[in-house]
């Protein structure tokens, strides 16, 4: 009797509560439309209370999260004029000071509360969602493969070589969200390709590596403020490359590019990888480097295992990329300079331009980390 | 009110925050404590979100307890009633700051659902029933409670800034040397309980 009792008035007790927190939600919650104006020419009206990131992609305009919106990736960085509320402590501990006090937020961390304007970067406003279909894939690689996949319906992807996309992978507990840059030329508009390193445990690259031809996904993109156009690249005469690792994709896709509009200028790309299982597109490099006077290619070793036989360099990319750098030292205002890998060795990089002073404005940067 | 209950209330209060303190004399509510003083900035703001929704859900604890509980004859079914309302506050405080105190919001940010899981707050409603305090001492003890908590908070962060200047062993690791930090705090705490005991 004292059990059926004591049940009850715990079921009486949780009914109330739940009672009282629907009772709140109703009164508390947001109701009502709110407008948002993107760049003064365009503008929706949307629900209150929803984040602004989604509120932007269900009106077709998508911005990056490589985290999945949960605040920590600082992607969708955006510039808001007015509205937007106050700053969250999250966004603090991603923003810089300066970037708040010029009214850079973060698109996954503002919910709607009022009518709020705000400017997107035009390049962003060419993301869209798309579906492509599985057609080639190959080893490039240990570990690394080369898929190419063919845009299905009529869309057709406007992109600049360095950019990257987004790939969900719907999983019952969460969205996985993950960015791979595009290793193909722009000048396909309909197909392109990705450079993907399975990582131990990877959710995504595991997905990705055992994808049969034919499955068709779901991209977002293109994205990245890493990007050549060739119009921007009049004053340069020399475009320096820098890669670790998988970090290469962005790299062959601007070299294809480069090399497809006959740039005149100088293009040297450093690679540099653990041992020799992992560098690739070794003989397609050495190739056009003996055909294009052009076109230096400096692979590095960082471990070079006793089988790989290796001759070549050996040590950090860094190293060779300050050699470089000091041998020639009168063309360092006329450079631009790229770099893609591991975040220890962007650091790294990022430091020694600095120190040769050269102007930041001409080092383009996409990190990544698995 | 006389000059005794004042001098009373006052030993309550330091008692709570400094000499008996809810993380160092009893440890609870660790996981945070641990986890989230790697900074200074979001350690203060942890720790006045935690002291905020002490004394809110332990007043509401001590009504539901003295309320509910105590009449129907059910003083054993405390603590599945108080995770239940604390649970409820927090969902509540979060709907309600959300809605007329966006700022406080926008500061609490994430913190705010953790805090459902902080076992220092469950355990200042059940000490409060335990030392059958009456209502305006358990308000003052879980301030004083939530108040040391934040002064705990704030002094791990701030030692472990230091940590990441110093070699340590790769053994301990950066959660070893914050357990280690809060053993020697706490032991320098321990010292106050004896002075507190020695004034009384």
């Amino acid at each position: 009797m004292t059990l059926l009792y004591s049940i009850l008035t715990v079921c009486v007790f949780v009914i109330l509560l739940c009672l009282f927190i629907v009772f709140s939600e109703k009164a508390l919650g947001q109701s009502g439309n709110v407008e948002v104006s993107l760049n003064e020419f365009k503008s929706f009206e949307t629900k209150r209370g929803i984040k602004l990131i989604q509120a932007l992609k269900e009106h077709d305009v998508f911005l990056p999260v490589a985290c999945g919106g949960k605040g920590n990736c600082g992607r969708c960085k955006i510039r808001i004029n007015s509205g937007g509320g106050y700053v969250t402590s999250l966004e603090k501990s991603c923003l810089s000071e300066k970037e708040i006090a010029e009214n850079y937020r973060l698109a996954c961390q503002i919910k709607l509360k009022e009518n709020i304007s705000l400017d997107i970067p035009n390049i962003l406003l060419k993301a869209k969602s798309f579906k492509a279909k599985l057609i080639n894939s190959r080893n490039l690689a240990y570990k690394i493969k080369e898929l190419v996949f063919k845009i299905e319906d009529e869309v057709e992807l406007d992109y600049q070589s360095g950019q990257y996309l987004q790939i969900t992978r719907k999983l019952p507990n969460e969205d996985v969200i993950r960015a791979y840059s595009l290793s193909s030329s722009p000048k396909n508009r309909k197909e392109f390709s990705l450079d993907v390193q399975l990582v131990d445990g990877g959710i995504m690259s595991n997905y990705l590596h055992s994808l049969e031809i034919g499955t068709t996904i779901e991209f977002c993109g293109p994205f990245g403020d890493m990007s050549v156009d060739i119009n921007s690249l009049y004053s340069t005469e020399t475009v320096v490359l820098v890669a670790g690792g998988v970090g290469l994709a962005p790299m062959r896709a601007i070299i294809s590019y480069l090399i497809e509009v006959k740039y005149s200028g100088k293009i040297i790309l450093f690679h540099g990888v653990r041992c020799r299982k992992y560098l690739y597109s070794e003989e397609e490099y050495r190739n056009l480097e003996n055909k294009n006077n052009n076109f230096c290619y400096y692979p590095v070793l960082s471990e070079p295992a006793l089988e790989d036989g290796w001759i070549g360099k050996t040590g950090f990319v860094t190293d060779y990329l300050n050699e470089w750098l000091d041998n020639n030292k009168n063309d360092l205002n006329s450079i631009e300079v790229f770099l893609c890998g591991p975040v220890a060795m962007m650091e790294k990089a990022n430091d020694l331009i600095k120190s040769k002073n050269i102007n930041m404005e001409s080092v383009h940067s996409d990190p990544f980390s698995f | 009110m006389d000059f005794n209950q004042i001098i009373f209330i006052f030993q309550i209060l330091f008692t709570a925050a400094v000499a008996e303190n809810i993380a160092l004399y009893y440890f609870l509510g660790t996981c945070p404590l641990i986890s989230v003083s790697n900074n200074l900035r979001t350690s203060f703001q942890m720790g006045i979100t935690v002291t905020f929704v002490m004394l809110i859900s332990s007043s509401i604890n001590f009504i539901v307890y003295n309320w509910i509980l105590v009449p129907l004859e059910l003083e054993y079914l405390q603590l599945l009633f108080f995770v239940l309302s604390i649970a409820a506050i927090t969902q509540f405080l979060e709907l309600f700051l959300d809605r007329y105190f966006h700022e406080i919001y926008a500061s609490f940010g994430i913190f705010l659902p953790l805090i459902a899981v902080n076992c220092a707050i469950l355990g200042v409603s059940l000490f409060i029933v335990l030392r059958e305090y009456d209502f305006v001492t358990s308000v003052v003890y879980s301030l004083g409670s939530g108040l040391g908590w934040l002064l705990v908070i704030c002094l791990i962060a701030s030692l472990r800034r230091r940590v990441d200047t110093s070699s340590i062993s790769i053994y301990l690791g950066e959660r070893g040397i914050t357990m280690l930090i809060a053993s020697i705090i706490a032991m320098a705490f321990y010292g106050l309980t004896t002075a507190m005991k020695g004034l009384i």
